[in-house]
């Protein structure tokens, strides 16, 4: 049994007759430890995807989603969430933050041990000495390294991240991927981590496996194969790499005569 | 600095003084209030300016102040160019502060009272029903159109018959408050509710958060800073409410002080009155902002 599965998974928005068919009968299984990024153009349901595995989409249409075999009806202990906009209250310190989501899976445990175990991840993701700050006193980084820290610290089983880095600058986000890669490595029992981009280069630096999606369904289920740790720039050097990359860039570039118009497409 | 000292509201207080101390053409009380009054804002005044480099709004508004004082106290008393008995002498309103201090003072604690009570009820009450309604789908379909049919109604026109149905008039004037300030209250909090920043809710919701803690951990914190800015506007409101009521029916309170004077005709101790129900609701404000100041230290998102 794989950790996730995903079983004839449909979802509509909408209600009565306006009715927007957001995912199409997708079938999908996600190993245990598995580091899986999930790429495709704006707008072609990785989100509403993600939105089912964390529990926080309605029901849907049809099938559904599975972890550990059990059907997912609504958001749990065993997974964290990373938005792309980092989503911090904005009334809470970074250390606050963290406390607040243990609170969440640990009604009883001690303030002073919940605090520590906050600095200790605040620690982790290199912001000692900023457990007071306000998120409006961090810049866009730092406050998705808060985010990171508050995702761990509740020692999930699987973390979802949603674009966490689509809004960082290019310098901060390769720093973060490189943090994140060093985080998820350092675990005793790997996480499984389920990760939306639509930076193709994100995905192959990230991945253990990438799986393409086109609008409502999956196109590809890609290894990668490259060595860890992988580096970005040894990678562009690489020529398995660059026909891979070649290879993502065709599937972007075979949808985008029917679907994408006018979008932005990252590549 | 000596160009600060030499400022024009400086010289406005000289002025100010000098005219309070010299003979006038008409008889007055003793200007011993009004002087120590002006004594007051100049103190501030400079304590304000040492402390700020740049403080023109303060300037602006102690000299619109004390060119107020000085036309009135030329007008009436030093010139006497006006009807005396509609103008009456600034010393002589000022002077009601001693003769009348009880009354003044018992006056401010009662409404005071009144207003603490309404405002405490109808904030507990318009906070936490405008959380829950706002929150639940069914609740907020039903409740906010209907309440957006009674919110406007203004509560001066049911004060009469609120007095008239409840036994006493402290419970009369609690429940005008509280029905005054509950409907703002609560549909700004259902209206916040629905406006709130969906990602905060999403990440709270894959936390796991139980329905009290999204409410009063989440929602009302979010919720914080426009209610901070709404309570300034209902304290304003809200002391209307009362002033007006009890003009109407009560027998203690600054209402009641202003009412009681008008009808005897002595419009010095209503000028009186007029100038403490603005003094108290401009400290009543001040306290406010600076319990925002104290309580909200990160920006709001909108
Ligand atoms: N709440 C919603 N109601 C209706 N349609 C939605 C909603 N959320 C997303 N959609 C639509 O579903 C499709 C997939 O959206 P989304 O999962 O956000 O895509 P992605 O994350 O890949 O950009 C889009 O066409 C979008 O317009
Ligand atoms: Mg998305």
């Amino acid at each position: 049994m794989s950790k996730i599965e995903i079983k004839d998974l449909s979802l509509e928005y909408g209600q009565e007759d306006k009715t927007f068919l957001a995912l199409d009968h997708i079938n999908l299984n996600i190993e245990e430890g598995e580091f899986v990024c999930i790429l495709g153009p704006s707008g072609c349901g990785k989100s509403t995807l993600l939105s089912t595995l964390s529990g926080l989409s309605d029901p849907p249409k049809t099938g559904g989603v599975y972890i550990d075999g059990q059907k997912v009806e609504g958001p749990g202990k065993s997974r964290s969430v990373v938005f792309q906009n980092y989503s911090l209250l904005p009334w809470k310190t970074a250390a606050n933050n963290i406390v607040f989501a243990l609170n969440q899976v640990d009604k009883k445990g001690k303030k002073e041990a919940k605090r520590a175990l906050a600095l200790q991840y605040l620690k982790k993701v290199g912001l000692e000495g900023f457990e007071d700050k306000l998120p409006d006193e961090l810049s866009g980084g730092m406050k998705q390294r808060v985010a990171i820290a508050r995702a761990l610290a509740v020692d999930p089983e699987i973390i979802l991240m949603d674009e966490p880095f689509g809004a960082i600058d290019p310098k901060n986000r390769l720093q973060l991927q490189e943090l994140l890669l060093k985080l998820w490595q350092s675990e005793k029992k790997a996480k499984t981590i389920v990760f939306i981009t639509h930076d193709i280069d994100e995905a192959v630096l990230l991945a253990d496996r990438i799986v393409f999606m086109t609008p409502k369904n999956v196109r590809a289920d890609l290894k990668v194969e490259f060595p860890r740790p992988r580096i970005k720039e040894d990678l562009y050097k690489n020529q398995d790499f660059i026909f891979f990359r070649n290879h993502l860039v065709g599937l972007f570039y075979a949808n985008i005569g029917e679907q994408i118009g006018g979008e932005e497409v990252v590549i | 600095m000596k160009k600060k000292l030499l400022s024009l509201p400086n010289f406005l207080f000289i002025f100010l003084i000098f005219a309070l101390l010299t003979p006038n053409v008409r008889e007055t009380d003793s200007p011993i209030v009004l002087i120590l009054v002006i004594i007051g804002i100049e103190v501030i005044y400079i304590a304000y300016m040492i402390k700020n480099d740049v403080f023109r709004q303060g300037k602006n508004i102690v000299t619109v102040l004390f060119v107020l004082f000085l036309i009135w106290q030329l007008a009436t008393s030093k010139f006497n160019l006006v009807n005396q008995v509609l103008f009456p002498a600034p010393e002589n309103v000022f002077y009601v502060f001693v003769t009348q201090w009880k009354l003044i003072l018992t006056g401010i604690l009662s409404s005071l009272r009144l207003l603490a009570l309404g405002f405490f009820y109808s904030l507990v009450f318009g906070i936490s029903l405008g959380l829950i309604v706002g929150w639940i789908p069914v609740l907020r379909e039903t409740i906010y159109p209907i309440a957006k049919v009674l919110s406007p109604i203004p509560p001066i026109v049911y004060t009469p018959y609120v007095i008239a149905l409840m036994p006493t008039f402290s419970s009369a004037s609690i429940l005008v408050i509280f029905l005054g300030i509950f409907w703002p209250t609560f549909m700004n909090m259902i209206n916040g509710v629905s406006a709130i920043d969906k990602n905060i809710i999403d990440s709270a919701r894959s936390m796991n958060v139980s329905t009290p803690t999204m409410l009063f951990k989440i929602i009302l914190p979010y919720s914080l800073p426009g209610i901070m800015d709404g309570l300034t506007i209902s304290v304003s409101f809200s002391f209307m409410i009362l002033t007006a009521a009890e003009m109407i029916g009560a027998t203690s309170g600054l209402g009641y002080f202003v009412q009681k004077f008008a009808a005897y005709s002595d419009y010095t101790k209503e000028l009186t009155g007029i100038i403490v129900i603005g003094v108290v609701v401009a400290a009543i404000n001040y306290l406010l902002r600076v319990v925002r100041k104290l309580v909200i230290k990160w920006k709001p998102l909108v």
